[in-house]
């Protein structure tokens, strides 16, 4: 995928989910059957302009009544077993952010390895054990995304709301500020550090329908794979990393492509067809 | 990639079923209603 389609897919995800227009003029919440269903992006429900829930307050909300979330997580059970993170890549409105916010020239740092650890600890205490215990949706209370795309055009919108903002709007605001001043700094701090749904996507990466294929014999390990990464991994050294969030942009790269997870020769190496795993996708470079 | 290949067709057919289990116990309406009522 080149650059410029990937950003066209990025544009599109961020306005066919918000494009309840109406939301804005009156102001009102869409109320209609497309409510009912989870989008596999992060895009705040409570937006004036949303047409479609978000899957981890949808979660929340039946772990805070101590329900199981069978649909929600069924629909992104079967987004993720179909192309993995791929929508973190291409179509998720607060990964589009992030990505222009790092285009912001100035000094640049790294993320630690650990910090992926961290997301994983948002889905199971914020999203899951804090809401099942206190009966609170606290992750999306913290959410930078609602903050963004709920909070900010509620409180301009709507005097009511105005009169509700206390203390705790303003950690709100605080935490929507890290993750956007953390942005320009680094690439995609909150979909490798806190984002919950890519965590889920995550656990499908592997064994996806979708799979990142890496050439050994004619990869010359350049790196420059990992430069244009928006999330700063080497797709060379292993190709179906939890991380990966198939944006396909190394795939400009011959040595890497899109593949599936039945083809057992994705570079039509001859002699390879039907032979063992470590032939084909090896991932692991000598 | 054989392996994968299993693993690819157990995770659809668990997802299938979880969606399946969760639009019988009408959780859809449940969504709509939460993200409607917000």
């Amino acid at each position: 995928m080149t650059f410029l389609k990937r950003r066209i897919f990025q544009g599109l995800g961020t306005v066919l989910p918000n494009a309840y227009v109406q939301g804005f003029v009156t102001p009102s919440l869409y109320q209609g059957p497309l409510k009912g269903v989870c989008t596999p992006l992060f895009n705040c429900y409570a937006c004036p302009s949303a047409l479609f829930s978000c899957p981890i307050g949808s979660m929340q909300h039946f772990a805070a009544t101590g329900k199981v979330p069978f649909y929600a997580a069924g629909t992104m059970a079967v987004v993720g077993t179909s192309v993995g993170r791929m929508t973190c890549g291409t179509l998720c409105p607060f990964g589009f952010l992030q990505d222009v916010l790092f285009k912001i020239r100035t000094w640049k740092a790294r993320l630690p390895g650990w910090a992926s650890y961290l997301r994983y600890a948002a889905l199971a205490v914020l999203v899951f054990l804090i809401p099942a215990l206190t009966r609170v949706p606290w992750f999306s209370k913290l959410c930078p995304m609602g903050t963004l795309s709920a909070g900010l055009p509620w409180v301009t919108l709507s005097e009511s709301v105005r009169g509700l903002v206390g203390s705790f709007f303003w950690v709100k605001i605080g935490i929507l500020l890290l993750f956007v001043t953390s942005s320009v700094l680094a690439k995609r701090p909150f979909c490798r550090a806190a984002c919950p749904l890519g965590a889920i996507f995550s656990f499908f990466n592997r064994g996806s329908f979708l799979q990142l294929a890496w050439n050994p014999d004619t990869c010359t390990r350049c790196g420059k794979c990992q430069k244009i990464c928006p999330v700063d991994i080497r797709p060379d050294y292993k190709p179906d990393s939890a991380e990966c969030l198939r944006c396909l942009d190394c795939t400009r790269c011959p040595s890497l492509k899109l593949t599936t997870v039945m083809n057992r020769n994705p570079f039509n190496v001859p002699g390879k067809e039907g032979r063992g795993e470590s032939e084909n996708l090896s991932g692991v470079p000598a | 990639m054989k392996g994968k290949a299993v693993a690819f067709l157990l995770a659809a057919l668990a997802s299938a079923g979880l969606i399946a289990f969760g639009l019988y116990r009408a959780e859809f309406a449940k969504v709509l209603l939460n993200g409607a009522l917000l």
